[in-house]
């Protein structure tokens, strides 16, 4: 993943604070990070989940912290990567939604436009050499000209964006998204969503050392955001391949 | 307050401006001494000054500066009745008349007076702003100009007097909200918000090369406390209130808000009451058309400053012209 790694590349531990002229420091690693974000369209909405872990370094520091929360009226943001960013991000949201408020002419900033908005944040930043360290899950549903449209993107540090019907970031790049690609489907109610949600998280709990097993799941829909209470799942460590890890591994030792 | 001042307005003013300053200030007597006859009559009601307050005949202090030189006699100005105007102190904000008043803030007060009523109730749930808002074309587009605005999530301001120095006072709140959220993490309470809006308003009176503003407002919100009212005038004072009205109607306002139970009423009746209101002390045959706007923040709101609903402005609009119709019958 891009941000477990010093941006110059090299592996090298210890403090590579480089002063890059007077007074200025641009972030060269994240510090306190978030793990992966699953995300996926369903029949009414869009549903996100994470756990609300957040590791320093490689040490799991805080084991309790939300990294889902509302936007606005139609909107939810997930983030991965550096947890102070994501609160810097949040400030910047909150400012956003305080002036759409204060126009008060009836109109209100969609999922759409909070994704515009960070794509342009997040792209510019890179362009300085000071990127925010994340990955940034937006989804939502508002009403446009073709009735209900649900809207599910990301945005990460380098300004990389896009649209999908099921997004998963960090670890769950690599972990979720094939069970997303088979099993995904457009009419999915919010139990089956759920599920798949849960399926993703269990998966990335067993393989994403960062992960804890304290996952909070949200949702968006026309009514409006839920974010529900963090809870766990039912785990089974008794598989052959876990009491023996190294036995598959042909090695020198 | 100064350290406002002094970023606001005094960075662009070099020190070395000061002299120049000074020396305009002490040439006004001289510029008393010219009389501009006949005198026009006064919008105020006229004073005369002892004599001894009568500033004497030019001393040349900036007799370089005085190209219009006395016309009469300085007898003849202590036989006119001494008005605001001619006098020369109502040219400046920072030049008291001789019985202590600032007649530009008082000519200021004069715009917000002469605008279409502005009204504001606390209500036991919440806060109810409402104008009357005066069309001055059939051609503009309804809800335009609008004079109640969002400062911040909670709190909401509506604007009596000259629109456009509204929007001033309007942008400095929002900012000033803005900046207290980012400071302190919380949102601006009330009372403090009005405070800070108030000092703005206030600097307006205190420099020669600033004018005051030509409005009232009033501003209402909603915080920790609960709901708060507001109203700010143009000389820079802000008093709290259970109901304050400005501009044309704003005394038969008071009359009417003085007869609500402002400790029983909803919101929801609140709105009814102020339409009521606007619609009462509305003058037919000086101002046609008006505008009903409508904002409340209360529990309905979900505690955010928000224009009425549709469907109630127009309910409170029927109830209110119900009610006049009524009163017109009788």
């Amino acid at each position: 993943m891009a941000w477990q790694q010093p941006m110059d590349g090299s592996h090298a531990s210890g403090s590579k604070a480089v002063a890059d002229g007077p007074g200025t420091q641009r972030t060269q690693y994240p510090y306190v990070t978030g793990s992966s974000i699953i995300a996926l369209k369903y029949k009414d909405g869009v549903i996100m989940a994470s756990d609300t872990g957040a590791s320093y370094g490689s040490t799991l520091r805080y084991k309790s912290v939300e990294r889902i929360k509302a936007v606005g009226k139609h909107s939810l943001i997930g983030a991965s990567g550096e947890f102070s960013d994501f609160q810097e991000i949040l400030r910047y949201l909150d400012e956003l939604t305080l002036s759409d408020h204060m126009w008060d002419d009836g109109n209100s900033l969609g999922p759409k436009e909070v994704h515009s908005y960070l794509t342009r944040v997040m792209y510019n930043r890179r362009n300085k050499f000071d990127p925010l360290w994340n990955s940034l899950v937006i989804g939502g549903v508002k009403k446009g000209p073709k009735g209900e449209e649900k809207y599910l993107g990301m945005v990460n540090m380098i300004g990389t964006h896009f649209e999908e019907n099921h997004i998963a970031t960090g670890f769950g790049n690599h972990m979720a998204i094939p069970i997303l690609r088979t099993e995904w489907r457009e009419d999915m109610t919010f139990e089956e969503a759920v599920k798949l949600v849960e399926k993703c998280l269990l998966v990335l709990l067993y393989r994403d050392r960062s992960s804890i097993n304290k996952f909070q799941i949200a949702k968006i829909t026309t009514e409006g955001a839920t974010i529900y209470p963090p809870y766990s799942l039912k785990t089974y460590w008794g598989f052959a391949a876990f009491e023996n890890p190294a036995q598959g591994a042909v090695g020198s030792w | 307050m100064a350290q406002i001042a002094s970023r606001r307005l005094c960075c662009s003013v070099s020190l070395s401006a000061w002299p120049k300053e000074i020396s305009f200030s002490l040439s006004i007597p001289s510029r008393l001494s010219c009389t501009r006859l006949p005198p026009r009559r006064s919008p105020l009601r006229s004073t005369t000054p002892p004599p001894e307050l009568l500033p004497a005949p030019s001393t040349g202090l900036a007799g370089s500066g005085s190209g219009i030189r006395t016309q009469g006699p300085i007898s003849s100005l202590r036989k006119l009745k001494m008005s605001s105007i001619g006098t020369g102190y109502d040219l400046s904000v920072t030049t008291f008349s001789p019985d202590g008043r600032v007649f530009q803030v008082e000519y200021a007060t004069k715009a917000v007076d002469n605008s279409g009523t502005v009204v504001g109730i606390k209500c036991k749930d919440g806060i109810v702003l409402g104008v009357e808002k005066l069309v001055t074309s059939k051609m503009m587009l309804e809800g335009s100009n609008r004079r109640i605005h969002s400062v911040h999530w909670h709190s909401g301001l509506a604007v009596a007097g000259l629109a456009a120095d509204g929007r001033q006072i309007v942008s400095r709140a929002k900012s000033e909200a803005a900046s207290y959220e980012k400071v302190y993490g919380e949102p601006i309470s009330v009372k403090e918000l009005a405070d800070r809006v108030a000092s703005y308003v206030h600097l307006c009176t205190l420099y020669w090369w600033l004018r005051p503003f030509g409005c009232g407002v009033i501003l209402g919100g909603y915080d920790r406390d609960g709901p708060q009212l507001y109203m700010i005038e143009p000389s820079g004072v802000s008093y709290k209130y259970f109901g304050a009205a400005l501009g044309k109607g704003r005394q038969a306002a008071k009359t009417e808000i003085e007869k609500l139970k402002l400790s029983e009423l909803t919101c929801r009746e609140g709105i009814v009451e102020v339409a009521k209101i606007i619609y009462g002390v509305h003058d037919e045959a000086k101002d046609k058309a008006f505008e009903l706007e409508l904002s409340w923040i209360c529990d309905e709101s979900n505690r955010q400053h928000q224009k009425v609903p549709g469907d109630l402005l127009e309910q409170a609009k029927v109830a209110a012209q119900a009610a006049l119709e009524e009163m017109d019958a009788d």
